[in-house]
């Protein structure tokens, strides 16, 4: 009988959480005070309704009654808890609103004390798993997936395991590191610094000339080039220089740096093909050679900027991958791998960013590289399966705003195209990008928790596109409303329940 | 139910080489502003505009697509529904105008025979650089009988132009088509020499 009660005082507690928290929500508050609540809220109201779920459970069982008692309390301290923190916090805020500032500062301290002490306890749970001789992928992937924290270095070391770049055996660590890094010095060398250029005569267009070939390098890195040079303008990184760069580049007195190639490439090349004006005229349209576009110059002798060495990494990868070369959009794939790579706070990674991004790029792009290749499309790897796989989880979840999207002619490559190629690196801001990836990473089968991210978009702008009309709602989905990841990855985890 | 705010729509699409400046002349027209801080355009991007001709509220409904050869086959299906397409190169690098050809094949292959095209040579703020003399650009033009103008999207040089009359183009042969249709109705036996006349020019060069 008591039972029934407390379970009755716990479904109304939750209720009462939830409503708490929605309410406070719509309030127009600071953004940390909203994050507590959400995650005050939400990590209230789960730990009740799992309490209350091990509590029903342990009845059935007819199990001890300390144990239930001990859950039950717990419970319930833990939703007072919850509950009062939203109190205070609420009342100090409408306090601060009318100028009485008294405890506001100090429930807010004391708030971010308790996150913080959530936040450590996370951090030495990653470092018990990475600990190990033999690191437990599973349980990393299962920890990843809740967001790795960028404290130490960990993104940066736990995204390196679980894109099979380091091994799980910890006592290969060292040589596994040293033979990659040491085979990316040395595709540096052979594919940028040693080649002189090209050697038979630049009139000699057969295929395989190295003229032919310089050419062809060029055009790639001329895209390359374009694209890098537009890589998250919001930020300041790419454009800063980097600590490490490569020396043999940077103190070349320019002659190595790719940027370079291509700057003068443009003039050879439209030189070539005007025919008949041979080299001779060469000299005279060197005039036009630097591009500078906005912050993206090149730095003096013996700096690089980021974008630079994302450009030789780029450049590196399209040579090594002909079939594939480069393709447009790969440069925002590879950012924000290098940007976590780049930001370690452990040195000794920080100074091989480059190479292990590399290979962690080149790794990543074996999984999703289908969708770069147009004429693989239509396979099962392909970007247009991706599509239908999100149309269809997008159907089942809720048939009316598919309905609404399938009347408006509004089709998925409209907004899908981009979100899938490039793993929603272009909808949201670098450190929600980060966090998305934990779990997209930590997810053993790949991509499918990346549909479930997207159809969750869909879903929570489901009101705006029942309502929108076709130009209203393509912008809105080209164009997805900032909103806090956590709510959208949430949703996703709902869904990949149902 | 929902209030008509135009009376007429228009579809629009922006295509040639990346980095022609195609999503700054579209930001440039939508919006009024340059930044030279784009990102890529992956795929296709979309824009609105609503402009005033001869007294009708037209509303353009512009889509901006990414040049590489990867995205041919997403973006050429949007080709089908396009009512005018402008091709834009850049005057300062060459190959981007050599490459009007193509883009014109690709029209040829996937576009509706009718539509309106307009080419663009853009950056014309770049006089020191320019590689491509106004001439030439005029020149292919010509050839293909399509309008031409010179653009910068960073100056604001005849981008509101641009639009407007490409828009006008369209309104005249839609106009011309109501009337077209028109006739039609009254004298059925008559439709089979409707088509022929309009498209002959254009198909035969390459
Ligand atoms: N000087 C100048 N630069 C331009 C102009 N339009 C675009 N750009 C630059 O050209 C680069 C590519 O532009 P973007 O619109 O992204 O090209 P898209 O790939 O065709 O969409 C950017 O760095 C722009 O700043 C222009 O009219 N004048
Ligand atoms: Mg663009």
């Amino acid at each position: 009988m008591s039972y029934k009660l407390a379970q009755m005082a716990l479904r109304s507690l939750t209720m009462a959480m939830m409503i708490l928290a929605f309410f406070f929500n719509s309030e127009d508050m600071d953004e940390l005070t909203i994050d507590l609540f959400t995650r005050l809220g939400v990590s209230g109201s789960y730990s009740i309704i799992t309490l209350g779920l091990l509590i029903e459970s342990g009845l059935q069982l007819k199990s001890d009654k300390l144990v239930e008692a001990i859950f039950l309390i717990s419970g319930i301290a833990l939703s007072l808890l919850s509950a009062t923190f939203s109190f205070i916090n609420f009342y100090a805020d409408e306090g601060f609103k009318q100028g009485k500032s008294v405890n506001s500062g100090i429930t807010s301290h004391k708030c971010i004390q308790c996150l913080k002490q959530q936040y450590f306890c996370r951090i030495k749970l990653f470092e018990g798993i990475l600990e190990k001789d033999v690191i437990d992928i599973g349980q990393l992937q299962k920890l990843a997936f809740n967001g790795v924290p960028e404290e130490k270095g960990l993104r940066s070391l736990v995204w390196k395991i679980l894109l099979h770049y380091i091994p799980t055996e910890k006592n290969s660590w060292d040589t596994t590191l040293h033979k990659k890094r040491q085979l990316y010095q040395q595709f540096i060398d052979e594919i940028i610094v040693s080649p002189g250029g090209p050697t038979d005569h630049p009139l000699n267009m057969s295929p395989d000339s190295s003229w032919s070939t310089y050419f062809k390098d060029n055009e790639v890195l001329l895209q390359i080039d374009k694209d890098v040079r537009r890589l998250c303008p919001d930020i300041s990184f790419f454009q800063s220089a980097t600590e490490f760069p490569c020396s043999e580049i940077v103190n070349s007195n320019g002659v190595k740096r790719l940027h370079k190639r291509v700057e003068q490439s443009v003039l050879k090349y439209s030189t070539l093909e005007r025919r008949g004006l041979g080299v001779a005229k060469l000299s005279n349209e060197i005039r036009r050679t630097d591009i500078s576009s906005g912050d993206y110059t090149p730095l003096n002798e013996g700096c690089e900027a980021h974008w630079e060495v994302v450009e030789r990494m780029l450049f590196l990868y399209a040579k090594l991958n002909p079939g594939q070369g480069y393709v447009q959009g790969m440069n925002e794939i590879i950012g924000p791998i290098y940007h976590t790579f780049a930001c370690d706070a452990n040195m000794e990674f920080r100074k091989y960013a480059e190479s292990d991004c590399f290979f962690c790029f080149t790794n990543l792009m074996s999984e999703i590289r289908d969708f770069f290749i147009r004429t693989l499309d239509e396979t099962e790897s392909g970007i247009n399966y991706m599509m239908g796989k999100l149309s269809d989880c997008l159907k089942k979840q809720d048939r009316a705003v598919w309905d609404r999207l399938k009347k408006q002619e509004l089709r998925p490559q409209y907004y899908s195209f981009r979100w899938l190629t490039l793993l929603l690196s272009q909808e949201f801001s670098l450190p929600d990008v980060e966090r998305i990836w934990d779990s997209l990473f930590a997810d053993a089968r790949r991509f499918d928790f990346l549909i479930f991210i997207c159809c969750a978009m869909i879903l929570l702008v489901r009101e705006n596109i029942l309502n929108g009309d076709f130009a209203s709602n393509v912008k809105l989905l080209q164009n997805f409303p900032p909103m806090d990841v956590t709510l959208i990855l949430n949703k996703a985890l709902e869904i990949s329940y149902t | 139910m929902a209030k008509k705010t135009y009376d007429l729509l228009f579809k629009l699409l922006l295509i040639g080489d990346s980095g022609v400046g195609k999503t700054c002349i579209l930001f440039r027209f939508s919006d009024n502003h340059f930044t030279t801080t784009f990102i890529s355009t992956i795929g296709i991007d979309f824009k609105i505009k609503t402009v005033e001709l001869r007294g009708k509220k037209i509303k353009l409904q512009i889509w901006d697509t990414a040049g590489q050869e990867r995205f041919h086959t997403i973006t050429t299906s949007y080709y089908r529904g396009a009512m005018g397409i402008m091709l834009v190169y850049d005057i300062t690098n060459e190959k981007t105008f050599d490459d009007i050809v193509k883009w014109l094949r690709n029209i040829d292959e996937h576009a509706n025979e009718d539509v309106e095209k307009m080419i663009l040579g853009n950056k014309c703020d770049m006089e020191d650089k320019r590689v491509v003399s106004k001439e030439r650009g005029e020149a292919i033009a010509r050839e293909h009988g399509i309008r031409f103008m010179e653009t910068s999207a960073k100056s604001n040089t005849n981008i509101e132009l641009a639009f407007s009359e490409l828009a006008e183009a369209i309104l005249d042969k839609s106009a011309g088509r109501e009337a077209d249709a028109d006739l039609a109705r009254i004298a059925v036996e008559r439709r089979p020499s409707r088509a022929p006349p309009a498209r002959a020019a254009p198909a035969c060069c390459s």
